[in-house]
């Protein structure tokens, strides 16, 4: 095998291409981790892989994935899962904070709840702050994440966190070649975060929650995670193949109710 | 072998998906990576229709 990799953007359709090109760091690191994980502890391919890791290595402590090979040749390659990241957009985030005038719209005209008040607080402080983005919605988060991190560096703190990244579920209603999440045993792939969890790991201090992992849409009790981060003043981003983003944005059915269902029952919980 | 994730479709159904979720309200971002040769006024189209 070869130990220094490369690749190009369509080695998975085509056997031919694998396996050549100038090498990059990503994929030399790939190789090796995966002859790791088989076992594969003393071989040469190992220790050479290691090895040019270690040289190409810059100062930073990072690695340069545009380098030119050994034989000085460059080419495009596609860092992460061959042939799928040509479609334009595989996923999709989402901020949980909903603008505030459809808050009010939809849930009643009357009272505004006490979280639906600080999103709208923020939003006025996020607007005087850095205007509205183009479609018009208020960047909520920007603000926030500006005081935090200032209010951090004021503290002398040298590290703290910036995001809890939660990873819900593994199971996928994709099956892209090359993603490690859906190669886990069937136990795994079945197993769902429970909300109580989410909620504990929600009272750490962060301002950013993130769901990456499978298709978090997928997960039964998703709304309820998300309303229980939204309660605690947390924004949220999902990650999502979009594949089952419609229904969950126009449903107002309970049992479907993320998005939508989401908001209500934050505005129900204070 | 075909997989699923370039099954023929599923692009309209995440624009759709994507459209829903900007219609709601929400702050929709996308992960895209341009590769050398891209057309930057289909890239801007299809992100802005």
């Amino acid at each position: 095998m070869r130990t220094v990799l490369g690749e190009t953007c369509t080695s998975y359709d085509d056997s031919a291409l694998r396996g050549i090109g100038p090498s990059t760091p990503s994929q030399t690191a790939w190789a090796v981790l995966g002859l790791l994980a088989a076992g594969d502890t003393r071989s040469d391919s190992v220790a050479k892989g290691i090895r040019w890791l270690v040289t190409k290595q810059m100062e930073n402590g990072s690695w340069d994935e545009a380098a030119a090979g050994r034989n000085n040749e460059r080419s495009t390659q596609g860092q992460g899962f061959r042939g799928c990241f040509i479609l334009p957009i595989t996923f999709t985030g989402l901020f949980s904070a909903p603008r505030v005038d459809d808050l009010q719209a939809r849930d009643g005209e009357r009272n505004c709840s006490s979280s639906v008040r600080i999103i709208r607080r923020r939003t006025w402080c996020a607007q005087i702050f850095d205007g509205e983005t183009p479609d018009g919605s208020p960047s909520l988060a920007s603000l926030d994440g500006c005081t935090y991190v200032l209010k951090q560096k004021l503290m002398g703190r040298k590290k703290y966190p910036l995001v809890l990244m939660l990873e819900p579920l593994f199971r996928c209603n994709l099956a892209c070649a090359g993603c490690g999440k859906i190669q886990y045993p069937a136990h795994i792939l079945k197993a769902s975060l429970r909300p109580k969890i989410a909620s504990r790991q929600s009272r750490v201090r962060y301002p950013d929650g993130c769901d990456p992992g499978g298709e978090p849409l997928l997960h039964p009790q998703m709304p309820e995670i998300v309303a229980g981060l939204v309660a605690r003043k947390k924004y949220v981003y999902m990650c999502t193949n979009a594949l089952l983003l419609k229904e969950s944005c126009t449903c107002s059915n309970e049992q479907v109710p993320l998005l939508f269902g989401s908001r209500r029952r934050t505005a129900r919980a204070s | 072998m075909t997989f699923p994730c370039v099954a023929k479709g599923g692009y309209d159904i995440a624009m759709e998906g994507v459209h829903a979720a900007v219609k709601a309200g929400f702050r929709v971002t996308t992960n895209t990576t341009l590769f050398d040769g891209a057309d930057p006024t289909v890239c801007v189209r299809t992100l802005t229709s």
